[in-house]
């Protein structure tokens, strides 16, 4: 029997890219850090932070 | 019949905002030469230049907070690869003025496409993804990993090297390595009979 290897995105990536693209009136920068104590199994994710860029 | 502009070709190809990004990395690495090892960090620094036609060495280092020898390093890589010009200032020799050119700003110019035309998004863009990375030069290999594996779902490693770019098989297999090290993907094993 082989193994089979497959690779995820963490949590948080997907939405961190999608703002990447947003348009200037929301800024999103992301963090590093873990988010809080997750349940037993549920990866660890990035942090995302939302701010709106003064006008 | 008109033709239809590369730009609508692209948009139509692209089903959601994750697709258009891997369209935007493929023209960040065309207007830098074809290299998609180039660090995000260079591709910033022509889109600054870009953004600033006949803007000095100084003032990209200063609006992109890079220190000297990195902004030397990439300058001079830029220059040798033909995507910007160098012209001395008319009024004080010593001054150089820079300008993207040719191919790289042609391939600029698509990629601005998705940001209508905006160079501060499109940096914003570049500067978020760097800011994913704990390692100092991510490059657009990476991203473009990033990118595929977020599109993909759960991908196997042949799915993630058929949407990357062109490389040796061991330099592929780091990129992964790396971004699995830095927590950006995470690596599952199922045995498979």
């Amino acid at each position: 029997m082989g193994k089979n290897t497959k690779y995820i995105a963490q949590v948080g990536l997907a939405e961190i890219l999608e703002l990447a693209m947003s348009p200037s009136a929301t800024r999103v920068s992301a963090k590093r850090d873990f988010l809080g104590k997750l349940p037993e199994g549920v990866q660890a994710g990035l942090k995302v932070t939302t701010t709106v860029a003064p006008q | 019949m008109p033709q239809k502009p590369l730009k609508s070709a692209h948009n139509q190809a692209s089903a959601n905002r994750i697709q258009q990004m891997g369209l935007i990395l493929d023209h960040l690495v065309d207007a830098l030469g074809g290299d998609p090892s180039s660090p995000l960090r260079r591709a910033q620094i022509l889109v600054d230049i870009d953004g600033h036609p006949e803007t000095t060495q100084s003032a990209v280092m200063e609006r992109l907070g890079l220190n000297k020898s990195t902004i030397n390093r990439e300058i001079e890589w830029l220059y040798d690869h033909g995507c910007i010009l160098r012209q001395p200032s008319q009024q004080d020799g010593r001054v150089i003025h820079m300008l993207t050119c040719g191919y790289s700003k042609k391939n600029l110019d698509l990629a601005l496409d998705y940001f209508e035309k905006n160079h501060k998004n499109l940096h914003f863009f570049l500067e978020t993804i760097i800011n994913l990375f704990t390692e100092q030069k991510p490059t657009l290999r990476d991203a473009k990993f990033l990118v595929a594996a977020v599109d993909i779902g759960e991908a196997s490693r042949q799915d993630l090297f058929a949407r990357g770019y062109s490389a040796a098989h061991t330099t592929n297999v780091r990129a992964l390595d790396s971004l699995v090290e830095q927590g950006l993907l995470i690596k599952t094993e199922d045995e498979n009979g």
